[in-house]
Formats: structure tokens, C-alpha cells, sequence
């Protein structure tokens, strides 16, 4: 009896001690397993599409070390922007896979929203995958971050962050300090102002050089000009963007500012009414013309040696507005501030969206942000605090400083429907500059077809 | 082996590229007017049969007709002045040739620059050429006392992008006639001259009947290029100013590719196809026709 219960103690006793090497063992096997397993991302190989603006030249060369630390590799195809956003979109939309990250922007983004086509950012932000000293999310511009999250009022799901950005730029007023010395002229806050400067010069000036210009070729590109006179006259595209989307064209503040923006260009360079981007950029360079309210990434071109008569002449200040207004009562502020951001294909694997968010934090990290904004490429853009502690002695970075603040993430209507309202917005405003449409019948049409393309998408 | 055979098997020959050829062709067609017909953006998927409607739309829109007007004054322009320059140079090459002068080849060769020359390239080139503040045209004509000309900002914008494309593509009327006029024996001419023809009734009566078919084959051709055409005229002014240069194939981009309306950018397209295609069929029935003076 007495050994029957010894061994039945001895027999316990050993399956206990068994069972504690059994539960050290599978502790010691899965912390083995942990310490040496790789992340679910790695070998993983993403599709990344981009277009050339400035620092992508650089990024790309960089992205072998990206591969190299994360053993992910990236397949980059460099594309005009619109070969861009062309494939982007339909790739996206049609569910093809084979882009797996994009630079987007305003654009297209809100689109991609609104078809569920791009990962919302927020739970990866919030995810293990974030590394605080890349990501450093207080680093970037509020103004950026707001840049690349779209209003829920309007588009699918709550106010998100559907991107990263890689650039910020906000529009600005750039002047020739040597020109408004000669004729005593001060920094224009208002628009009356600023074609009064515009005249004085032109008349003591030209054909040397000329008051104003402004891009105006038929594309997004007037528009990127025209709105910056509309907003800050005042004019509203919408009863109130982004709850009421009923069009507010056919009054007299559009009407004022199609008519200012048509009447300025008798301060332009001959022929400037269907001027690119490139044309303003080598009338400024060369100092053919004394002032230009643009993007203040111009800065890139005005102050660099190779390509400026003008290095060092430039002053950088906000937008004006019309006079009479404050920039609190210009709806959404007169500039617009904008991003080229990196977006998710929500249609990819979880280890691809993985992979594909340590591709985005990466590229937008302060340490290669910084480090692009140190080499130069990424003058008149910034996007990080950490870019301007670089590039703060230039005179365009305070004049950024104070440009940003009138900015507004909502200058221009982030709406899926705003690629078709801007086509017909280029096409009446470049009619009234060259005097094919008059002013009234613009700003009815305008109305007009605002109207129906909103009705057709069941926003109105 | 009997011809029967030798047919049926030329015919299985050719068969892979022909069956080649109709899947290329037919599915991009077939799938064209699916979206023509249907709504709902670039998916495949979800897309509901709206039948005419998208033709409707565009049918109705006053930049469809007003876009059409500028595609009409567009191709007459280019057609009426690239013809008659084409073969004014064809003539003096050919008059050339017959008087054994040096250097034809050499002239030859420079006509054809433009030709060889890529669209985007000569849009970028004149793009630059015609700006009225720092182009080469106006800096020229300054020096003989013209003041700028507004070439791409205002009116001049059309008669601009018409004179690039004369510049761009008389070379092929010339290539093309002057390939005709190489067909005619020169005995013709002589007879005509011993008749007592001078060089304009020699051109009249014997050279321009002879070319004809050459010419139709060629104003055909490029009326249906002219239709299509979008590189020079989207570069050098987007369309505009306005809609001054707006033809029909620019329309189509700005709703394919900036408005995105895939759905009413299809139905443009199928609009536009059957207008090509019936300057197809004149085209054939043009080529098949004409004279043939030469074997009576």
C-alpha cells in the first residue's frame, strides 16, 4: 500500500516536472522563434510609381538602401504626371494590382476615396510597423498633414489621412526687390494693390519688363492661378463646401474676379495668355517680369544660379486678398496648399500594404526629407519643421512661413467631381482672358454646368 | 497543282495574321462600344446599359458642334494650303530632275526634315519659336519693323497651329506627288511638245490627270491623320486659348483623361470612328478609280 502511494506520488511529481520543461521549453522555443523570425513584409516586392518633380531624382537613387535595410524590393517606374495619374486611376479603380504605391494628389485622391481604391492611413500610423524616428509625426507641417486629409462630409468615411506627403507647396507672392525699390513700391496685401504695382511697372518698364503674369495655359494650370483671385476676392465655388455643394458662381464676386484676372493681363507679357508653367518660370528667371503670385516652389528656379539672371532679388510674401476683407473671412483661405503624397492600393495583400507602408514612411522620413532638403532638391518645398531649420536662411522659407499660414487644405474643393468641375473652370476662364466669352455669360455658365455635373453625381 | 489549290492554300497561310489582325482590332472595338453604351466610370464590373443616352449628351453639347466647326476649319485649312505647296515643290523637284540640276538629292533630304522630325518635338520647337516675348519669329520680324504678333494667346491661335502642321507634313504631299510624277515616261511630254504644248497645258491636260489618283490617295490620307490628330495642337496650346484650337480629338482627350468620363469620351470616340471611316471609304473607292493613261 505504502509503495502503491509512493510511486503514485513519484509518478506526479515527474509528470509535473515534466510539465514545467514542456511550458520552459515552448517559451524558450517561441522567444527563439520570435527573435529570428522576419517581419511578415520582408521579401516582399511593391510597384511604386512617381513622376519627376523635385527630389524624386534623388529618392529613387537612394531606394537601394531602403531595399537593403528592409529586404523589400521596390520596382520604381518614374512616368510623366499624367501617364501617372492616368495608370494610377486605372489601375486602381480597375482592380488590375499592379501598382502597389502612388504619388497622388488632389487630383485624383478624392476619387480614389470615394471607390474605396486607397488605404486610409491612421491604424498603420498607429501600428508597430511605425518607426518614431523615421515617421516623426510631429516633425511634419500641420498644414502639410491637413493637405493629405479629405473631408468625410463629402467623400466615404470619417476625415482620415489618406497619404504621406512628399512635397508641400503653397502658393505665394513673389516680387523683385530691386524693381519695387526703384519705384518706392510696398509688399501689396491687397489685389487693387497689387495691380497698381503691376502698372507702375509696366509703364516705367516695359517692353524690359513687364508688371504682372500669370500662368494661363487651358489645364489645371489656370486654374491653379484663377483661384488664388477668386478666393481671395472672396468668391465661393459652393453654398457651403462641404455640406451644400450648390454651386455660387453666377454673382458679382465672380464676376469681379474673372473681370480682375482678365484686365491684369494688360500688365502681362504679349502673348502670356496661354503661358505654361515653364514660359512664367524663364520670364521671371530672366527678369522679364517683376512679379508673380504662384507657387512659391518657384523659389527652386529664381535662386538657383544655373538657371536665374535674378538670384537674390526675390521677396516672398502671402497672397493678397481684395481689399476690404480679412484672410478670417476668406472662406478656406485664398492660397492653396497642396501635396504630392504617397498612396496605398487598398486591393493588395496585407503583406504588400505592410511593405508598401514601410516604402511611404521611409521615403517621407525626416532623415531623407532632411537629407533632400540639405542637397538642394527639395528647395521651395517644406514639408518637415526639420526642413526649414535647414533651409531657414533663405529668404523663399519666410516667405513660406508666412504664405502657409493663409493657406488651407480646402483652398480648392477636394471632390471626386472637381477634375470635371476644373475642365469646365479652365475652359470659361481662359474664354473670358482672350475675350471669346464675356464675363456675365462666363460666370452663367459656370453656374450652369457646375449645376448639372453636380446633379448627374447626386451631390445636389 | 490546280489553282483552286494553290488559292485555298494561300488562304490558310494567311489566315494567323488575318485572325491576328480581327482579335487586335475587333475586341478594343467591341469593348469601345460596350462603354459607349453603359455608365460607371473606368470599372468593368459595375457598369448599367444607358443605351444612346451617352451620344445623346454629346450630341447635344454645344463644344461637341463648336469643337467639329474648329476640326472642319482645321483640316480645310491644312488640306487646301499642303496641297498645292506640295505639288508646286514636287513639279520644281521633278523639273529639276529632267534638266539633270545638282544638289535635288540634297534637297530632298532637307524637305523631309520635318518629316522625320517627332511630333511632341515639333510642338516643344514651336511652342518656343512662336512666344510673342522671347520667341525667334517675333525677335525676326522686329527686325524688319513688325511688332509682335500674338501667335498662340489669341485669334492667330489656329492659323499658328495650321502653319506648323503645313510646315510638319507638306514633306509627305511632296514625297508622295513627286513619286507620282516619276511615273510618267518623259516620252508623253515630248509628244505633247512636238503638238505644240506649252509647260501649263503640259501640266493641265497630261501631269494633273495622270497624278490624280496620287492625289486623292494622298489629301485622303491626311485628312483622316488630320482628323485624329492631337500631339502639336495639345502641346503648343492645350486647345486653347479658350477653345480656339479645340478640335474634336482634343475634346475627346480633355473628357477621357482630365474629366475621366469614360463613359461619354467612349461615344465621342465611336462618333469619331465613323467619321473616319467614311473618309475610309472614299478613300477606297478613290484609289480603286482614275484614269490609266499610260497603258491606254
Amino acid at each position: 500500500m505504502k509503495s502503491k502511494e509512493t510511486n503514485k506520488r513519484r509518478l506526479l511529481m515527474k509528470s509535473k516536472a515534466l510539465l514545467y520543461c514542456l511550458v520552459v521549453l515552448s517559451f524558450l522555443v517561441l522567444l527563439t522563434i520570435a527573435a529570428v523570425a522576419e517581419e511578415a513584409y520582408e521579401g516582399q516586392t511593391i510597384h511604386v510609381v512617381g513622376f519627376r518633380i523635385a527630389g524624386m531624382d534623388e529618392l529613387m537613387a537612394k531606394v537601394p538602401e531602403f531595399e537593403k535595410k528592409y529586404n523589400i524590393n521596390v520596382e520604381f517606374d518614374m512616368l510623366s504626371m499624367e501617364a501617372m495619374r492616368q495608370k494610377m486611376r486605372m489601375d486602381f479603380e480597375g482592380n488590375t494590382k499592379k501598382i502597389d504605391v502612388g504619388l497622388s494628389s488632389i487630383h485624383i485622391t478624392p476619387t480614389l476615396i470615394e471607390g474605396n481604391n486607397i488605404l486610409p492611413l491612421n491604424d498603420f500610423l498607429e501600428s508597430d510597423l511605425v518607426e518614431p524616428e523615421l515617421l516623426a509625426f510631429d516633425d511634419y507641417f500641420p498644414a502639410a498633414i491637413d493637405a493629405v486629409t479629405y473631408p468625410s462630409e463629402v467623400l466615404s468615411g470619417e476625415d482620415k489621412i489618406w497619404g504621406l506627403p512628399f512635397h508641400f507647396e503653397v502658393q505665394g507672392l513673389m516680387y523683385r526687390k530691386s524693381v519695387y525699390e526703384k519705384y518706392n513700391l510696398k509688399v501689396p496685401t491687397t489685389w487693387e494693390e497689387y495691380i497698381e504695382n503691376a502698372k507702375i511697372i509696366y509703364e516705367g518698364e516695359a517692353p524690359d519688363i513687364y508688371g504682372l503674369v500669370w500662368r494661363s495655359l487651358r489645364s489645371p494650370q489656370i486654374i491653379w492661378a484663377f483661384n488664388q483671385v477668386f478666393r481671395g476676392f472672396g468668391g465661393k465655388y459652393f453654398a457651403n463646401y462641404p455640406t451644400d455643394l450648390h454651386p455660387t458662381l453666377d454673382n458679382e464676386t465672380t464676376r469681379a474676379a474673372l473681370q480682375y484676372f482678365k484686365d491684369s493681363f494688360d500688365y502681362a507679357p504679349p502673348g502670356s495668355r496661354s503661358w505654361a508653367y515653364t514660359e512664367v518660370i524663364t520670364a521671371l528667371s530672366d527678369g522679364a517680369v517683376a512679379q508673380s503670385c504662384d507657387d512659391l516652389m518657384y523659389a527652386r528656379y529664381l535662386e538657383d544660379h544655373e538657371t536665374s539672371k535674378t538670384v537674390g532679388d526675390w521677396g516672398y510674401a502671402p497672397i493678397p486678398i481684395k481689399s476690404g476683407l480679412d484672410y478670417d473671412d476668406i472662406a478656406f483661405g485664398p492660397a492653396i496648399g497642396a501635396a504630392e503624397h504617397w498612396v496605398i492600393n487598398a486591393d493588395i495583400s496585407d503583406v504588400k500594404k505592410q511593405a508598401a507602408f514601410k516604402f511611404i514612411q521611409w521615403a517621407t522620413s525626416k532623415p531623407v526629407l532632411s537629407e533632400l532638403a540639405a542637397s538642394g532638391a527639395m528647395r521651395g518645398f517644406l514639408t518637415r519643421t526639420s526642413m526649414y531649420e535647414i533651409q531657414k536662411d533663405e529668404e523663399w522659407v519666410k516667405g513660406f512661413l508666412e504664405a502657409q499660414k493663409h493657406s488651407s487644405k480646402l483652398a480648392r474643393p477636394k471632390l471626386p467631381e472637381w477634375v470635371k468641375l476644373s475642365e469646365v473652370l479652365s475652359t470659361k476662364v481662359s474664354q473670358v482672358i482672350i475675350g471669346e466669352k464675356e464675363v456675365n455669360d462666363a460666370a452663367k455658365e459656370l453656374q450652369k454646368e457646375f449645376t448639372t455635373i453636380l446633379e448627374e453625381a447626386g451631390r445636389i | 497543282m490546280s489553282k483552286t489549290h494553290n488559292l485555298k492554300r494561300s488562304n490558310l497561310l494567311i489566315l494567323p495574321f488575318i485572325v491576328t489582325l480581327t482579335i487586335l482590332t475587333l475586341i478594343p472595338f467591341v469593348m469601345l462600344i460596350y462603354l459607349s453604351l453603359t455608365s460607371g466610370g473606368f470599372s468593368l464590373k459595375a457598369r448599367q446599359f444607358v443605351f444612346l443616352s451617352n451620344f445623346i449628351k454629346i450630341l447635344n453639347s454645344e463644344r461637341f458642334w463648336k469643337a467639329a466647326l474648329t476640326t472642319l476649319y482645321w483640316i480645310s485649312g491644312a488640306i487646301v494650303l499642303e496641297f498645292p505647296l506640295g505639288l508646286i515643290i514636287a513639279l520644281a523637284l521633278k523639273r529639276a530632275d529632267r534638266r539633270g540640276l545638282k544638289g535635288k538629292n540634297l534637297l530632298n533630304t532637307i524637305f523631309l526634315i520635318p518629316l522625320a522630325i517627332a511630333p511632341v518635338v515639333v510642338g516643344v520647337m514651336w511652342r518656343f519659336m512662336f512666344n510673342s516675348s522671347f520667341g525667334i519669329i517675333n525677335y525676326l520680324l522686329k527686325l524688319i519693323g513688325v511688332n509682335g504678333i500674338d501667335w498662340l494667346g489669341g485669334k492667330m491661335a489656329l492659323f499658328s497651329v495650321i502653319l506648323v502642321d503645313i510646315w510638319e507634313f507638306t514633306p509627305l504631299f511632296i514625297l508622295i506627288l513627286y513619286a507620282g510624277l516619276q511615273t510618267i515616261p518623259e516620252q508623253m511630254y515630248e509628244a505633247a511638245s512636238v503638238d505644240g504644248a506649252g509647260y501649263f497645258q503640259s501640266l493641265w491636260y497630261l501631269t494633273l490627270p495622270i497624278i490624280k489618283p496620287v492625289a486623292a490617295v494622298v489629301i485622303v490620307i491626311r485628312l483622316i491623320d488630320l482628323m485624329r490628330w492631337i500631339v502639336t495642337i495639345f502641346i503648343m496650346t492645350g486647345g486653347g486659348p479658350g477653345t480656339k484650337t479645340e478640335i474634336l480629338n482634343v475634346y475627346l482627350y480633355y473628357l477621357a483623361f482630365w474629366q475621366y468620363d469614360i463613359d461619354k469620351s467612349s461615344a465621342l470616340a465611336i462618333v469619331l470612328i465613323i467619321i473616319s471611316a467614311i473618309y475610309a471609304y472614299i478613300f477606297a473607292r478613290l484609289s480603286t478609280k482614275g484614269t490609266n493613261i499610260i497603258s491606254g
